[in-house]
């Protein structure tokens, strides 16, 4: 009898310490996953992905969607879903491209000028959510399709069709800037995700970021400015957006209305475990999230793989992401 | 005995004249038509058979997803193999703002010549400029002018257009004969004019058809693809707006014109329709095999080889040599797409 308990004691004791290994392995999959896909492209193409000149073009590749991708973090863990970013960012660089190129405005007064309007349509998506209550899925879809009719209006007031040059000196050389010989964009974005730390986990702010996700009702009633928070998140994403898009612009010599400095911003945060119902997410985890997304990216793109093996991948690595993420919070919940 | 030996020697120094003169000579028309098989390619230029050095070429490839561009991978890798040059291709996977990355990762293999598929210039300027800082070739597919490099390369837009103005004018004349007798006749170019290729191919055809059929401006639609419209909306559009018209369309590439052509379909109008695509590449030829009624033909662009033309442009602008520019002459219509087919695809399934 003594002995049958002993056994069972010892069974409980393996179970929970196999639970919590699981859930350490979970809690890290995505770095797991980083780390895989960075061995099986360098032994796949072990002259040129493993490279410094290549790691720095995935570093690169990774910059401008990464920074967008820590505002968006910031968004999603506020509650807030912004389908509105690459057009609002694109309506940026427009008008950018308008005031810098076309009319031949000086740098400093032309930036702060598209930077208003992106932030004007991100503070008109949180009027839209805070004042009329229309949920953030509805109102940046809509403020979405508003910006991009404002894009064509601005290519049809400046006589251009569907696209607007961005070749004005010294733009391309601000961009192509290196530090140390590596390019500014990559060490911008690990200070953007520094700082997007430093302010989720060691700010009043980001606490708050986190309560109004979780439960806007209970975080009203504690005294959290909900409406205040929800305006910053949403600001912050369309800043972030409508600067990275005047980067790759710069980069590019020009800018249109469906340029996008990453396809979808909501897929790399949640394939990095950002809770779609808000009040949960790493930025750490995004910032891992992102940099798989880029190694797949250039790595998949160095291998030329037929497409079907590309999306095959590309869809496996997120649905796995999606589940891992699914058994973590169960686990967690037992 | 001495004879003898003249003869031996005559004989060796025959052999190695012979085997100096087929490394020194050039490539032939008929050499490179054979070499490309059932496509049977025009030689662009005269490449010698020893290059002045062993060539590197680059080429971001749009996306090889898709079958033109696939299709261009394949001849790139087989004209390399056989001009006996190096050649690195990446793909950016219809992610066109990787390509400015991929770049720079193909810049560590130090290329002799880089060029890319993405017609828009806000895909390659970008590209265009960097190689132009580094003093390395760029050579764009399709791309039209660029400001940072000499070179062009691609389809000939705007004589691509008029080949295909006029091919759909002899099927709407043919048309007029019968079931379109007295019907108002609109032009539709389905384009996206931010993409100067698109806007000289469809400008072409519109201006062809402008003239043959007498058109005013109010029957020359221009749908701009490029302005958040799609083709079926486009179409939809036209055909709701002239109820009892008949429309005659060319798309910038076959796929923009397929959904146009099913919008007109799913609309109980595809008699009032009548299609001429560019492009002509699998898909099209198994969508012309079944002979719809309104899709006329399509001009070929052969993608098989203009991915071999862009390497012998490529070693023709390095070697210096006089290359000359694509041409895109053959046409398809049901009356030749079964011929055609079997030649490229073998039999059609049925």
């Amino acid at each position: 009898m003594n002995s049958t308990a002993h056994d069972s004691q010892t069974l409980t004791l393996e179970l929970r310490w196999l639970r919590r290994a699981g859930l350490i392995l979970l809690d890290n999959a995505i770095l797991v996953a980083l780390a895989v896909a960075v061995l099986v492209f360098s032994i796949a193409s072990p002259d040129v992905f493993f490279t410094p000149t290549n790691l720095i073009s995935v570093l690169r590749f990774a910059s401008l969607g990464g920074i967008v991708v820590a505002f968006y973090t910031l968004a999603m863990i506020a509650g807030q879903l912004d389908l509105s970013t690459v057009q609002v960012g694109a309506l940026c660089g427009m008008v950018f491209a308008a005031l810098y190129q076309v009319i031949g405005l000086p740098l400093l007064i032309a930036l702060p000028l598209a930077l208003c309007v992106a932030a004007l349509f991100g503070w008109f998506n949180s009027y839209l959510i805070n004042s009329v209550g229309v949920p953030s899925l509805v109102t940046t879809l809509a403020v979405g399709t508003l910006a991009y009719g404002v894009s064509f209006l601005i290519l049809d007031g400046f006589g251009n069709a569907y696209i607007m040059r961005l070749s004005r000196p010294p733009l391309r050389s601000l961009i192509n800037t290196e530090l140390l010989g590596v390019p500014i964009t990559i060490p911008l974005m690990f200070v953007v995700y520094g700082l997007v730390y430093v302010l989720l986990n060691h700010t009043r702010l980001g606490a708050h970021l986190y309560a109004v996700g979780g439960n806007p009702a209970a975080a009203r009633l504690n005294g959290i400015p909900v409406s205040k928070v929800v305006t910053f998140a949403l600001v912050a994403v369309a800043l972030a957006s409508g600067a990275a898009t005047i980067m790759l612009g710069a980069r590019q010599l020009a800018v249109t209305p469906a340029m996008a400095v990453l396809a979808s911003p909501l897929v790399a945060a949640l394939f990095a475990g950002v809770s779609l119902a808000g009040g949960a997410g790493k930025i750490e985890r995004t910032l891992i999230g992102v940099l798989f997304f880029a190694v797949l990216g250039i790595g998949l793109s160095i291998l030329a793989l037929p497409s079907w093996v590309r999306f095959g991948i590309e869809g496996a690595a997120f649905v796995l992401a999606l589940l891992t993420d699914s058994i973590r919070t169960h686990l967690e919940t037992r | 005995m001495v004879s003898k030996k003249w003869l031996a020697g005559l004989v060796v120094l025959s052999f190695l004249t012979a085997v100096t003169f087929a490394q020194t000579g050039r490539w032939s028309a008929a050499e490179v038509k054979a070499a490309t098989g059932k496509e049977g390619c025009q030689q662009l230029t005269a490449l010698p058979k020893r290059l002045k050095s062993k060539y590197k070429l680059g080429f971001i490839n749009p996306n090889k997803g898709h079958p033109f561009f696939g299709v261009w991978s394949d001849a790139m890798k087989d004209a390399a193999k056989f001009y006996k040059v190096q050649f690195t291709e990446t793909d950016s996977a219809g992610d066109y703002t990787k390509q400015a990355d991929l770049l720079e990762t193909m810049l560590a293999a130090k290329p002799n010549l880089v060029g890319n598929g993405g017609t828009s210039p806000d895909i390659y300027e970008g590209l265009a400029a960097r190689l132009q800082d580094l003093n390395i070739p760029f050579l764009g597919m399709d791309n039209g002018p660029s400001d940072y490099s000499p070179y062009v390369f691609g389809i000939p837009n705007a004589y691509a257009g008029k080949t295909g103005g006029e091919l759909l004018a002899q099927g709407v004349e043919a048309r007029q004969k019968t079931d379109w007798k007295g019907k108002e006749l609109f032009f539709v170019e389905f384009t996206i004019k931010g993409l100067p290729a698109c806007a000289d191919r469809t400008g072409a055809s519109a201006k062809v058809f402008k003239s043959k059929f007498k058109l005013d401006d109010k029957h020359i639609i221009t749908v701009d693809l490029g302005a958040g419209v799609n083709g079926a909306d486009g179409m939809k559009a036209a055909l709701t707006a002239n109820k009892n018209a008949v429309f005659a369309f060319i798309p910038c590439w076959d796929g923009l014109g397929f959904e146009a052509y099913n919008a007109a379909k799913d609309a109980g109008r595809e008699k009032d329709v009548l299609m001429v695509t560019l492009g002509g590449d699998k898909p099209s030829a198994d969508l012309l095999i079944t002979k719809p009624m309104g899709y006329y033909g399509y001009v070929e662009f052969q993608p098989y080889c203009q991915g071999w033309g862009w390497i012998e442009t490529a070693l023709g602008i390095l070697e210096g040599l006089p290359v000359q520019p694509y041409q895109t002459k053959r046409i398809t219509t049901q009356e030749t797409i079964a011929a055609r087919y079997r030649e490229l695809y073998g039999e059609p399934k049925k």
